[in-house]
Protein backbone atom coordinates (compact mmCIF):
# COMPACT_ATOMS: atom_id res chain seq x y z
CA UNK A 1 0.00 0.00 0.00
CA UNK A 2 1.00 3.31 -0.58
CA UNK A 3 1.86 5.53 2.41
CA UNK A 4 2.71 8.85 3.45
CA UNK A 5 4.43 9.77 6.80
CA UNK A 6 2.89 12.90 8.42
CA UNK A 7 3.50 14.93 11.58
CA UNK A 8 3.28 13.31 14.85
CA UNK A 9 0.41 16.51 15.45
CA UNK A 10 -1.46 16.73 18.82
CA UNK A 11 -3.95 14.21 17.87
CA UNK A 12 -3.05 11.95 14.58
CA UNK A 13 -5.15 9.42 12.77
CA UNK A 14 -4.78 8.17 8.97
CA UNK A 15 -6.87 7.48 6.02
CA UNK A 16 -6.74 4.98 4.14
CA UNK A 17 -8.99 3.16 1.12
CA UNK A 18 -8.87 2.45 -2.83
CA UNK A 19 -9.66 3.79 -5.71
CA UNK A 20 -11.74 2.53 -8.37
CA UNK A 21 -12.59 3.16 -11.63
CA UNK A 22 -15.92 2.55 -12.82
CA UNK A 23 -17.12 2.16 -16.68
CA UNK A 24 -14.60 0.42 -19.28
CA UNK A 25 -10.95 1.03 -19.04
CA UNK A 26 -9.27 2.22 -21.86
CA UNK A 27 -7.05 0.20 -23.65
CA UNK A 28 -3.35 0.20 -22.96
CA UNK A 29 -1.64 1.10 -26.39
CA UNK A 30 1.96 0.52 -27.00
CA UNK A 31 3.56 3.90 -27.17
CA UNK A 32 5.84 4.13 -30.62
CA UNK A 33 9.21 4.42 -30.04
CA UNK A 34 10.65 4.14 -32.91
CA UNK A 35 13.12 7.07 -32.80
CA UNK A 36 15.33 5.64 -30.44
CA UNK A 37 16.47 2.15 -30.88
CA UNK A 38 17.71 1.57 -27.50
CA UNK A 39 13.92 2.42 -26.57
CA UNK A 40 12.44 0.53 -28.75
CA UNK A 41 14.03 -2.24 -28.43
CA UNK A 42 11.51 -2.94 -25.37
CA UNK A 43 7.88 -2.41 -25.60
CA UNK A 44 6.22 0.07 -23.36
CA UNK A 45 2.48 0.72 -22.57
CA UNK A 46 0.85 4.39 -22.33
CA UNK A 47 0.42 4.24 -18.47
CA UNK A 48 -1.98 7.20 -18.32
CA UNK A 49 -4.75 5.31 -17.30
CA UNK A 50 -3.81 1.84 -15.19
CA UNK A 51 -6.30 -0.16 -14.16
CA UNK A 52 -5.24 -3.39 -11.80
CA UNK A 53 -7.41 -6.11 -10.04
CA UNK A 54 -10.75 -5.23 -9.00
CA UNK A 55 -11.14 -2.04 -10.82
CA UNK A 56 -8.26 -0.70 -8.78
CA UNK A 57 -7.21 2.50 -10.37
CA UNK A 58 -3.34 3.35 -10.16
CA UNK A 59 -1.35 6.73 -9.36
CA UNK A 60 -4.05 8.24 -8.16
CA UNK A 61 -2.72 11.57 -6.09
CA UNK A 62 -4.26 11.57 -2.67
CA UNK A 63 -4.36 14.28 -0.34
CA UNK A 64 -5.72 16.46 2.22
CA UNK A 65 -6.75 19.93 1.41
CA UNK A 66 -7.93 23.09 2.75
CA UNK A 67 -7.25 24.46 6.26
CA UNK A 68 -5.19 21.87 8.37
CA UNK A 69 -2.66 22.09 11.36
CA UNK A 70 0.77 24.00 10.36
CA UNK A 71 3.19 21.24 8.46
CA UNK A 72 6.34 20.22 9.39
CA UNK A 73 9.54 20.79 8.35
CA UNK A 74 10.41 18.36 4.53
CA UNK A 75 11.96 15.68 4.75
CA UNK A 76 15.53 16.05 4.47
CA UNK A 77 15.70 12.78 1.90
CA UNK A 78 15.22 13.49 -1.80
CA UNK A 79 12.36 12.25 -3.80
CA UNK A 80 13.67 10.76 -6.95
CA UNK A 81 12.78 10.01 -10.46
CA UNK A 82 14.12 7.52 -12.82
CA UNK A 83 14.91 7.40 -16.31
CA UNK A 84 14.79 3.56 -17.06
CA UNK A 85 13.50 1.83 -19.66
CA UNK A 86 12.94 5.21 -21.49
CA UNK A 87 9.93 5.58 -18.77
CA UNK A 88 9.61 8.30 -15.48
CA UNK A 89 9.48 5.91 -12.64
CA UNK A 90 7.20 6.44 -10.63
CA UNK A 91 5.03 8.35 -12.66
CA UNK A 92 3.34 9.95 -10.09
CA UNK A 93 4.56 11.07 -6.67
CA UNK A 94 4.72 13.96 -4.47
CA UNK A 95 6.90 15.97 -2.08
CA UNK A 96 7.24 19.14 0.17
CA UNK A 97 7.98 22.52 -0.53
CA UNK A 98 11.46 22.95 -0.13
CA UNK A 99 12.19 18.98 -0.42
CA UNK A 100 14.94 18.05 -3.03
CA UNK A 101 14.12 16.63 -6.30
CA UNK A 102 16.62 14.12 -7.98
CA UNK A 103 16.24 12.55 -11.12
CA UNK A 104 18.83 9.92 -12.59
CA UNK A 105 19.10 8.48 -16.02
CA UNK A 106 19.61 4.32 -15.56
CA UNK A 107 19.57 4.23 -19.49
CA UNK A 108 21.92 3.55 -22.21
CA UNK A 109 20.86 6.77 -23.93
CA UNK A 110 20.81 10.49 -23.83
CA UNK A 111 18.10 11.82 -21.81
CA UNK A 112 17.21 15.48 -20.96
CA UNK A 113 14.92 15.94 -18.10
CA UNK A 114 12.79 18.98 -18.50
CA UNK A 115 10.13 19.70 -15.26
CA UNK A 116 7.95 22.20 -15.94
CA UNK A 117 5.57 24.39 -13.48
CA UNK A 118 3.17 25.32 -16.05
CA UNK A 119 5.70 26.97 -18.82
CA UNK A 120 7.97 27.76 -16.68
CA UNK A 121 11.45 25.85 -16.30
CA UNK A 122 12.01 23.90 -12.98
CA UNK A 123 14.48 21.57 -14.03
CA UNK A 124 16.31 21.20 -17.75
CA UNK A 125 19.30 19.11 -18.00
CA UNK A 126 20.63 16.35 -20.21
CA UNK A 127 22.31 13.40 -18.57
CA UNK A 128 24.18 10.70 -20.98
CA UNK A 129 24.19 7.48 -20.32
CA UNK A 130 25.99 6.94 -16.82
CA UNK A 131 25.78 10.37 -15.98
CA UNK A 132 25.66 11.97 -12.72
CA UNK A 133 22.51 12.31 -11.02
CA UNK A 134 20.72 15.55 -11.41
CA UNK A 135 18.19 17.41 -8.78
CA UNK A 136 17.31 20.88 -6.54
CA UNK A 137 15.44 21.75 -4.09
CA UNK A 138 12.09 22.74 -5.32
CA UNK A 139 10.52 25.86 -3.73
CA UNK A 140 6.45 26.74 -3.66
CA UNK A 141 3.75 27.69 -3.98
CA UNK A 142 2.04 24.31 -4.22
CA UNK A 143 1.89 23.10 -7.84
CA UNK A 144 1.49 19.76 -9.99
CA UNK A 145 4.84 19.58 -11.94
CA UNK A 146 5.31 17.83 -15.26
CA UNK A 147 8.14 15.88 -15.78
CA UNK A 148 9.00 15.53 -19.58
CA UNK A 149 11.82 14.54 -21.57
CA UNK A 150 13.16 16.52 -24.50
CA UNK A 151 14.80 14.16 -26.09
CA UNK A 152 12.13 11.14 -25.79
CA UNK A 153 8.45 12.66 -26.46
CA UNK A 154 5.98 10.09 -25.27
CA UNK A 155 8.03 10.08 -21.06
CA UNK A 156 5.90 11.98 -18.91
CA UNK A 157 5.61 11.87 -14.90
CA UNK A 158 4.37 14.10 -12.55
CA UNK A 159 5.55 15.84 -9.54
CA UNK A 160 2.84 17.22 -6.72
CA UNK A 161 4.89 19.85 -4.91
CA UNK A 162 2.63 19.78 -1.57
CA UNK A 163 2.49 22.05 1.45
CA UNK A 164 2.01 19.58 3.79
CA UNK A 165 3.45 15.98 3.92
CA UNK A 166 -0.11 14.16 3.86
CA UNK A 167 -0.81 13.10 0.55
CA UNK A 168 0.02 9.96 -0.77
CA UNK A 169 -0.09 7.61 -4.36
CA UNK A 170 -2.20 4.62 -5.29
CA UNK A 171 -0.42 1.38 -5.83
CA UNK A 172 -1.45 -1.54 -8.53
CA UNK A 173 -4.38 -2.17 -6.99
CA UNK A 174 -5.64 1.41 -6.36
CA UNK A 175 -5.02 1.37 -2.55
CA UNK A 176 -3.51 4.61 -0.43
CA UNK A 177 -2.94 5.72 3.50
CA UNK A 178 -1.70 8.47 5.05
CA UNK A 179 -0.67 7.74 7.92
CA UNK A 180 0.00 10.24 10.52
CA UNK A 181 -2.50 12.57 9.45
CA UNK A 182 -4.00 15.75 11.78
CA UNK A 183 -7.43 14.24 13.07
CA UNK A 184 -10.75 16.44 12.76
CA UNK A 185 -12.59 16.90 9.74
CA UNK A 186 -10.41 17.59 6.60
CA UNK A 187 -11.16 17.64 2.63
CA UNK A 188 -9.48 15.03 1.19
CA UNK A 189 -8.99 15.39 -2.77
CA UNK A 190 -7.99 13.11 -5.51
CA UNK A 191 -6.39 13.73 -8.91
CA UNK A 192 -5.88 11.80 -11.93
CA UNK A 193 -4.02 12.83 -15.12
CA UNK A 194 -7.10 11.68 -17.12
CA UNK A 195 -9.83 11.66 -14.86
CA UNK A 196 -8.97 15.29 -12.85
CA UNK A 197 -9.93 15.76 -9.50
CA UNK A 198 -12.32 15.04 -7.14
CA UNK A 199 -12.87 15.80 -3.92
CA UNK A 200 -15.07 14.10 -0.40
CA UNK A 201 -14.63 15.45 3.24
CA UNK A 202 -13.49 13.49 5.82
CA UNK A 203 -13.20 12.57 9.38
CA UNK A 204 -9.94 11.56 10.79
CA UNK A 205 -10.54 10.13 14.37
CA UNK A 206 -7.41 10.76 16.78
CA UNK A 207 -5.59 7.65 16.98
CA UNK A 208 -7.52 6.14 14.46
CA UNK A 209 -7.96 5.16 10.52
CA UNK A 210 -10.51 6.60 8.52
CA UNK A 211 -11.87 4.53 5.52
CA UNK A 212 -12.42 6.37 2.15
CA UNK A 213 -13.29 4.40 -1.06
CA UNK A 214 -13.59 6.51 -4.30
CA UNK A 215 -15.11 5.57 -7.65
CA UNK A 216 -13.94 7.38 -10.67
CA UNK A 217 -15.93 7.66 -13.78
CA UNK A 218 -14.44 6.33 -17.01
CA UNK A 219 -17.32 7.28 -19.29
CA UNK A 220 -17.48 10.44 -20.68
CA UNK A 221 -13.71 11.05 -20.34
CA UNK A 222 -11.09 10.10 -23.41
CA UNK A 223 -7.94 9.23 -22.14
CA UNK A 224 -4.88 12.26 -23.24
CA UNK A 225 -2.73 10.95 -26.19
CA UNK B 1 91.25 64.50 -17.30
CA UNK B 2 88.06 66.33 -18.34
CA UNK B 3 87.67 64.50 -21.51
CA UNK B 4 87.46 61.48 -19.42
CA UNK B 5 84.55 62.67 -17.02
CA UNK B 6 83.04 63.66 -20.10
CA UNK B 7 83.23 60.51 -21.54
CA UNK B 8 81.78 58.54 -18.44
CA UNK B 9 79.16 60.88 -17.94
CA UNK B 10 78.39 60.23 -21.50
CA UNK B 11 78.26 56.27 -20.51
CA UNK B 12 76.30 56.55 -17.37
CA UNK B 13 73.89 58.95 -19.41
CA UNK B 14 73.48 56.34 -21.90
CA UNK B 15 73.13 53.28 -19.32
CA UNK B 16 70.83 55.33 -17.89
CA UNK B 17 68.34 55.66 -20.70
CA UNK B 18 68.97 52.10 -21.67
CA UNK B 19 68.03 51.58 -18.27
CA UNK B 20 64.59 53.74 -18.62
CA UNK B 21 64.24 52.45 -22.30
CA UNK B 22 64.14 48.59 -21.31
CA UNK B 23 61.97 49.55 -17.98
CA UNK B 24 59.35 51.31 -20.41
CA UNK B 25 59.23 47.99 -22.65
CA UNK B 26 58.40 45.87 -19.84
CA UNK B 27 55.50 48.38 -18.26
CA UNK B 28 54.08 49.34 -21.51
CA UNK B 29 53.53 46.16 -22.83
CA UNK B 30 51.31 47.20 -25.40
CA UNK B 31 48.07 44.63 -24.65
CA UNK B 32 47.85 45.76 -20.97
CA UNK B 33 45.15 48.30 -21.62
CA UNK B 34 43.11 46.66 -23.73
CA UNK B 35 43.93 42.74 -22.74
CA UNK B 36 44.07 42.96 -19.45
CA UNK B 37 43.84 40.09 -16.92
CA UNK B 38 40.44 39.72 -15.86
CA UNK B 39 38.39 37.15 -13.56
CA UNK B 40 36.55 34.27 -15.71
CA UNK B 41 33.44 35.37 -16.72
CA UNK B 42 30.14 33.80 -14.85
CA UNK B 43 27.65 31.98 -16.74
CA UNK B 44 25.06 34.12 -17.95
CA UNK B 45 21.30 33.31 -17.32
CA UNK B 46 20.12 30.03 -18.44
CA UNK B 47 23.78 28.49 -18.86
CA UNK B 48 24.65 25.95 -16.42
CA UNK B 49 28.27 25.69 -17.07
CA UNK B 50 30.99 24.89 -14.55
CA UNK B 51 34.47 25.61 -15.04
CA UNK B 52 35.07 22.58 -13.46
CA UNK B 53 33.78 20.27 -15.76
CA UNK B 54 36.01 20.68 -18.56
CA UNK B 55 39.44 18.61 -18.68
CA UNK B 56 41.49 21.46 -19.10
CA UNK B 57 42.21 24.45 -16.59
CA UNK B 58 40.82 27.83 -17.42
CA UNK B 59 42.61 30.72 -15.52
CA UNK B 60 42.59 34.05 -16.72
CA UNK B 61 46.19 33.82 -17.48
CA UNK B 62 45.10 31.56 -20.06
CA UNK B 63 42.44 33.42 -21.57
CA UNK B 64 44.03 36.48 -22.38
CA UNK B 65 46.67 34.68 -23.98
CA UNK B 66 43.79 32.78 -25.83
CA UNK B 67 41.99 36.08 -26.48
CA UNK B 68 45.42 37.77 -28.19
CA UNK B 69 45.76 34.48 -29.88
CA UNK B 70 42.64 34.60 -31.56
CA UNK B 71 42.44 37.30 -33.15
CA UNK B 72 45.90 38.07 -34.16
CA UNK B 73 46.55 37.09 -37.87
CA UNK B 74 50.44 36.63 -37.66
CA UNK B 75 49.20 32.51 -36.64
CA UNK B 76 48.48 32.35 -40.40
CA UNK B 77 51.18 31.05 -43.22
CA UNK B 78 50.87 34.92 -44.79
CA UNK B 79 49.71 36.91 -41.41
CA UNK B 80 46.19 37.83 -43.36
CA UNK B 81 43.75 35.36 -41.41
CA UNK B 82 42.67 35.19 -37.76
CA UNK B 83 40.31 32.82 -35.82
CA UNK B 84 38.25 35.32 -35.47
CA UNK B 85 38.48 36.04 -39.13
CA UNK B 86 36.07 33.00 -39.31
CA UNK B 87 34.84 33.41 -36.38
CA UNK B 88 33.26 36.69 -35.79
CA UNK B 89 32.80 37.58 -32.20
CA UNK B 90 29.92 39.11 -32.45
CA UNK B 91 27.91 36.60 -34.54
CA UNK B 92 27.87 33.54 -32.05
CA UNK B 93 31.54 33.22 -33.23
CA UNK B 94 30.55 32.21 -36.76
CA UNK B 95 29.98 34.43 -39.92
CA UNK B 96 27.65 34.67 -42.59
CA UNK B 97 29.39 33.00 -45.50
CA UNK B 98 27.76 29.74 -46.70
CA UNK B 99 31.35 27.91 -46.88
CA UNK B 100 34.26 29.01 -44.75
CA UNK B 101 36.93 31.65 -46.65
CA UNK B 102 40.46 31.05 -45.76
CA UNK B 103 43.74 32.66 -46.52
CA UNK B 104 44.04 34.04 -50.86
CA UNK B 105 40.39 33.78 -50.90
CA UNK B 106 40.44 30.02 -51.08
CA UNK B 107 36.81 28.74 -50.14
CA UNK B 108 36.34 25.54 -47.71
CA UNK B 109 33.73 22.61 -47.87
CA UNK B 110 32.04 23.51 -45.35
CA UNK B 111 30.45 26.87 -42.74
CA UNK B 112 32.31 27.91 -39.84
CA UNK B 113 30.52 26.36 -36.46
CA UNK B 114 29.60 28.49 -33.89
CA UNK B 115 31.57 28.65 -31.14
CA UNK B 116 29.41 29.82 -27.94
CA UNK B 117 29.31 27.79 -25.50
CA UNK B 118 31.18 24.99 -27.48
CA UNK B 119 34.12 24.14 -24.79
CA UNK B 120 30.77 22.34 -22.93
CA UNK B 121 29.72 20.12 -25.55
CA UNK B 122 28.00 17.02 -24.44
CA UNK B 123 29.78 14.38 -25.96
CA UNK B 124 33.47 15.31 -26.34
CA UNK B 125 33.94 15.87 -30.10
CA UNK B 126 34.66 18.72 -32.08
CA UNK B 127 33.89 20.24 -36.47
CA UNK B 128 30.72 19.29 -38.29
CA UNK B 129 32.20 15.19 -38.57
CA UNK B 130 33.57 15.33 -34.83
CA UNK B 131 37.30 14.46 -35.73
CA UNK B 132 38.54 16.30 -33.09
CA UNK B 133 38.20 14.33 -29.58
CA UNK B 134 38.73 17.72 -27.56
CA UNK B 135 38.33 21.16 -27.57
CA UNK B 136 42.28 21.57 -27.26
CA UNK B 137 42.33 18.99 -30.63
CA UNK B 138 40.51 21.35 -32.59
CA UNK B 139 42.40 24.31 -32.36
CA UNK B 140 45.95 23.34 -34.76
CA UNK B 141 43.22 22.01 -37.16
CA UNK B 142 42.29 26.01 -38.81
CA UNK B 143 45.75 26.84 -37.70
CA UNK B 144 47.08 24.09 -40.08
CA UNK B 145 44.22 23.24 -42.74
CA UNK B 146 46.04 24.82 -46.12
CA UNK B 147 42.41 26.36 -47.33
CA UNK B 148 42.29 28.16 -44.05
CA UNK B 149 44.85 29.67 -42.19
CA UNK B 150 47.95 27.52 -43.76
CA UNK B 151 50.14 27.19 -41.66
CA UNK B 152 52.38 24.47 -39.84
CA UNK B 153 53.31 23.61 -36.03
CA UNK B 154 56.89 24.58 -37.02
CA UNK B 155 55.95 28.10 -38.37
CA UNK B 156 53.28 29.14 -35.64
CA UNK B 157 56.11 28.04 -32.97
CA UNK B 158 58.89 30.01 -34.35
CA UNK B 159 56.63 33.32 -35.05
CA UNK B 160 55.35 33.21 -31.33
CA UNK B 161 59.09 32.29 -29.93
CA UNK B 162 60.40 35.53 -32.14
CA UNK B 163 58.03 37.73 -30.01
CA UNK B 164 58.89 38.58 -26.49
CA UNK B 165 55.55 39.66 -25.18
CA UNK B 166 54.31 36.07 -26.22
CA UNK B 167 57.42 34.69 -24.72
CA UNK B 168 55.91 36.47 -21.46
CA UNK B 169 52.53 35.68 -21.48
CA UNK B 170 53.18 32.11 -22.03
CA UNK B 171 55.45 32.20 -19.62
CA UNK B 172 53.00 33.62 -17.34
CA UNK B 173 50.10 31.37 -18.40
CA UNK B 174 51.93 28.07 -17.71
CA UNK B 175 54.25 28.43 -15.16
CA UNK B 176 57.88 27.90 -17.35
CA UNK B 177 58.68 29.13 -21.00
CA UNK B 178 57.84 25.97 -22.62
CA UNK B 179 56.05 27.39 -26.40
CA UNK B 180 54.46 24.82 -28.29
CA UNK B 181 51.23 24.64 -30.39
CA UNK B 182 49.60 22.51 -27.33
CA UNK B 183 49.62 25.06 -25.71
CA UNK B 184 48.72 27.46 -28.18
CA UNK B 185 45.47 25.31 -28.61
CA UNK B 186 44.89 24.82 -24.64
CA UNK B 187 45.22 28.91 -24.73
CA UNK B 188 42.92 29.40 -27.33
CA UNK B 189 40.60 26.86 -25.93
CA UNK B 190 40.49 28.84 -22.87
CA UNK B 191 39.44 31.72 -24.28
CA UNK B 192 36.89 29.93 -26.21
CA UNK B 193 35.46 28.16 -22.74
CA UNK B 194 34.70 32.06 -21.58
CA UNK B 195 32.37 32.88 -24.80
CA UNK B 196 28.93 31.84 -22.79
CA UNK B 197 26.17 32.88 -24.49
CA UNK B 198 23.19 33.03 -22.50
CA UNK B 199 20.73 35.94 -21.01
CA UNK B 200 18.18 35.63 -24.16
CA UNK B 201 14.56 36.28 -24.37
CA UNK B 202 14.23 32.43 -23.96
CA UNK B 203 16.59 32.23 -20.87
CA UNK B 204 13.95 35.11 -19.31
CA UNK B 205 10.92 33.47 -19.82
CA UNK B 206 12.10 29.98 -18.66
CA UNK B 207 13.49 32.12 -15.85
CA UNK B 208 9.73 33.17 -14.79
CA UNK B 209 9.65 36.51 -17.27
CA UNK B 210 6.32 35.88 -18.64
CA UNK B 211 6.60 38.99 -20.94
CA UNK B 212 10.01 38.03 -22.31
CA UNK B 213 8.17 36.15 -25.65
CA UNK B 214 5.61 37.74 -27.44
CA UNK B 215 2.57 35.51 -28.33
CA UNK B 216 4.11 33.68 -31.46
CA UNK B 217 7.05 33.35 -29.59
CA UNK B 218 5.52 31.66 -26.71
CA UNK B 219 3.91 29.16 -29.61
CA UNK B 220 7.05 28.88 -31.18
CA UNK B 221 8.52 27.59 -27.86
CA UNK B 222 5.96 24.73 -27.51
CA UNK B 223 6.58 23.71 -30.76
CA UNK B 224 10.30 23.43 -30.33
CA UNK B 225 9.54 21.27 -27.07
CA UNK B 226 6.84 19.94 -28.54
CA UNK B 227 5.24 18.63 -31.71
CA UNK B 228 8.12 20.18 -34.21
CA UNK B 229 10.55 17.94 -32.15
CA UNK B 230 13.25 20.32 -32.43
CA UNK B 231 13.87 19.04 -29.01
CA UNK B 232 14.91 16.03 -30.00
CA UNK B 233 17.99 16.77 -30.87
CA UNK B 234 18.74 21.05 -30.05
CA UNK B 235 18.50 19.80 -25.90
CA UNK B 236 19.48 21.13 -23.08
CA UNK B 237 21.31 24.44 -22.42
CA UNK B 238 23.74 24.82 -25.52
CA UNK B 239 20.47 23.42 -27.56
CA UNK B 240 22.98 20.51 -29.06
CA UNK B 241 23.14 16.54 -28.42
CA UNK B 242 26.30 16.93 -30.08
CA UNK B 243 25.55 13.78 -31.89
CA UNK B 244 25.43 13.57 -35.48
CA UNK B 245 21.99 13.22 -37.75
CA UNK B 246 21.78 12.94 -41.14
CA UNK B 247 18.99 15.68 -42.61
CA UNK B 248 19.44 14.55 -46.05
CA UNK B 249 21.20 18.15 -47.06
CA UNK B 250 23.71 18.16 -49.31
CA UNK B 251 22.92 15.18 -51.09
CA UNK B 252 22.68 14.81 -54.79
CA UNK B 253 21.74 12.22 -57.27
CA UNK B 254 24.39 9.16 -56.88
CA UNK B 255 27.47 9.13 -59.09
CA UNK B 256 30.69 7.62 -59.71
CA UNK B 257 32.56 9.96 -57.56
CA UNK B 258 30.20 10.16 -54.86
CA UNK B 259 27.79 6.76 -54.87
CA UNK B 260 26.32 7.82 -52.18
CA UNK B 261 24.96 10.59 -53.57
CA UNK B 262 26.85 12.67 -50.77
CA UNK B 263 29.95 14.24 -51.63
CA UNK B 264 30.73 15.10 -48.03
CA UNK B 265 30.45 11.90 -46.23
CA UNK B 266 30.32 13.73 -42.58
CA UNK B 267 30.89 11.61 -39.82
CA UNK B 268 31.21 8.53 -41.76
CA UNK B 269 34.81 10.12 -42.56
CA UNK B 270 35.65 9.94 -39.80
CA UNK B 271 34.18 6.38 -38.57
CA UNK B 272 33.84 4.42 -41.53
CA UNK B 273 30.45 3.17 -40.80
CA UNK B 274 27.70 3.17 -43.46
CA UNK B 275 25.01 4.49 -40.56
CA UNK B 276 26.99 7.46 -40.44
CA UNK B 277 26.66 8.55 -43.71
CA UNK B 278 25.86 12.08 -44.27
CA UNK B 279 25.36 12.25 -40.41
CA UNK B 280 26.60 15.94 -39.37
CA UNK B 281 26.94 17.40 -35.65
CA UNK B 282 23.92 19.13 -34.15
CA UNK B 283 25.15 22.94 -33.73
CA UNK B 284 23.54 25.01 -30.94
CA UNK B 285 20.64 27.05 -31.98
CA UNK B 286 22.01 30.01 -29.54
CA UNK B 287 22.43 32.82 -31.75
CA UNK B 288 20.92 31.25 -34.36
CA UNK B 289 19.27 34.10 -36.14
CA UNK B 290 22.56 36.59 -36.06
CA UNK B 291 24.31 33.45 -38.56
CA UNK B 292 22.77 32.73 -41.73
CA UNK B 293 23.04 30.72 -43.68
CA UNK B 294 22.59 27.62 -42.38
CA UNK B 295 23.84 23.59 -42.27
CA UNK B 296 27.01 22.34 -42.79
CA UNK B 297 27.81 23.29 -46.67
CA UNK B 298 25.40 26.60 -45.42
CA UNK B 299 23.16 25.52 -48.48
CA UNK B 300 19.88 26.93 -46.48
CA UNK B 301 19.69 30.59 -46.59
CA UNK B 302 17.30 31.35 -43.62
CA UNK B 303 15.74 30.22 -40.54
CA UNK B 304 12.08 29.82 -42.88
CA UNK B 305 13.97 27.33 -45.56
CA UNK B 306 15.41 25.60 -42.60
CA UNK B 307 12.09 24.86 -40.99
CA UNK B 308 10.15 23.79 -44.22
CA UNK B 309 13.47 21.31 -44.49
CA UNK B 310 12.12 19.72 -40.91
CA UNK B 311 7.83 20.30 -42.36
CA UNK B 312 8.73 17.69 -44.92
CA UNK B 313 10.83 15.17 -42.64
CA UNK B 314 13.93 16.28 -44.28
CA UNK B 315 15.67 14.80 -47.54
CA UNK B 316 14.88 11.39 -47.92
CA UNK B 317 17.56 9.56 -48.70
CA UNK B 318 18.75 5.83 -46.59
CA UNK B 319 20.34 7.36 -43.98
CA UNK B 320 17.22 9.99 -43.01
CA UNK B 321 17.71 9.93 -39.31
CA UNK B 322 15.15 8.23 -37.77
CA UNK B 323 13.90 11.03 -35.53
CA UNK B 324 13.01 12.83 -38.67
CA UNK B 325 9.16 12.83 -40.07
CA UNK B 326 6.69 15.31 -41.68
CA UNK B 327 5.70 17.43 -39.41
CA UNK B 328 2.50 18.89 -41.35
CA UNK B 329 2.65 22.05 -39.75
CA UNK B 330 0.74 24.86 -41.15
CA UNK B 331 2.09 28.58 -41.87
CA UNK B 332 1.08 30.00 -38.61
CA UNK B 333 3.28 27.51 -36.56
CA UNK B 334 6.15 27.13 -39.04
CA UNK B 335 6.29 31.34 -38.47
CA UNK B 336 5.84 30.74 -35.08
CA UNK B 337 8.91 28.62 -34.98
CA UNK B 338 11.52 31.29 -36.45
CA UNK B 339 9.85 33.41 -34.63
CA UNK B 340 11.15 31.73 -31.40
CA UNK B 341 14.44 30.56 -33.28
CA UNK B 342 14.98 34.44 -33.13
CA UNK B 343 14.33 34.58 -29.31
CA UNK B 344 17.93 32.43 -28.99
CA UNK B 345 20.10 35.95 -29.31
CA UNK B 346 22.14 35.93 -25.88
CA UNK B 347 24.98 38.07 -24.54
CA UNK B 348 27.80 37.69 -22.45
CA UNK B 349 29.89 36.65 -24.97
CA UNK B 350 30.48 39.21 -27.46
CA UNK B 351 34.23 40.81 -27.77
CA UNK B 352 35.96 42.57 -30.45
CA UNK B 353 39.63 42.15 -30.76
CA UNK B 354 42.37 43.82 -28.85
CA UNK B 355 44.19 47.08 -30.20
CA UNK B 356 47.42 46.02 -30.28
CA UNK B 357 49.17 42.56 -29.73
CA UNK B 358 52.46 41.33 -28.32
CA UNK B 359 55.19 42.85 -29.81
Amino acid sequence: MARADGDLGPAAGSVRGRVRLTGPAPRQKALDRRSDPYCAATVQLDESVVVGRDRGLRNVLVRLAGPLPAAPPPPTAPVRVQQQQCTYTPRVQGLQIGQRLEVQNRDDTLHNVHVYRGHQTVLNRPQKEGGPVVGREVPGPPALLEVKCDVHPWMLGYVWVSPHPWFAVTDEGGSFEIARAPAGRHRLEIWHEVYGTQSVEVDIPAGGAARVDLDVAAAGASPRR
Amino acid sequence: MRGARWGLGLLLLLLLVGQVARASGREADPGATDNPLLPLPAPPLGVQASYDDLPFRVTPAKVRLGRWLFYDRRLSADGTLACAGCHDPTLGFSDRRARAVGIRGQVGARKTPPLVNLAFSLYENYFWDGRAPSLIAQAPGPIQNPLEMGSRPEAVVTTLSGIAGYRRAFREAFGDPRLDLPRVAEALSAYEATRLSGGSPYDRFDSGEEGALDAAQKRGRELFFGAARCSQCHVGWALSDAKFHNLGVGRRAPSAEAPTGFADLGRRQVTGRDEDTGAFKTPTLRDVARRAPYMHDGSLATLRAVVLLYNRGGNQNPWLDRKLEPLHLPPDDLDALVAFLQALDGTGYQDQAPRSFPR
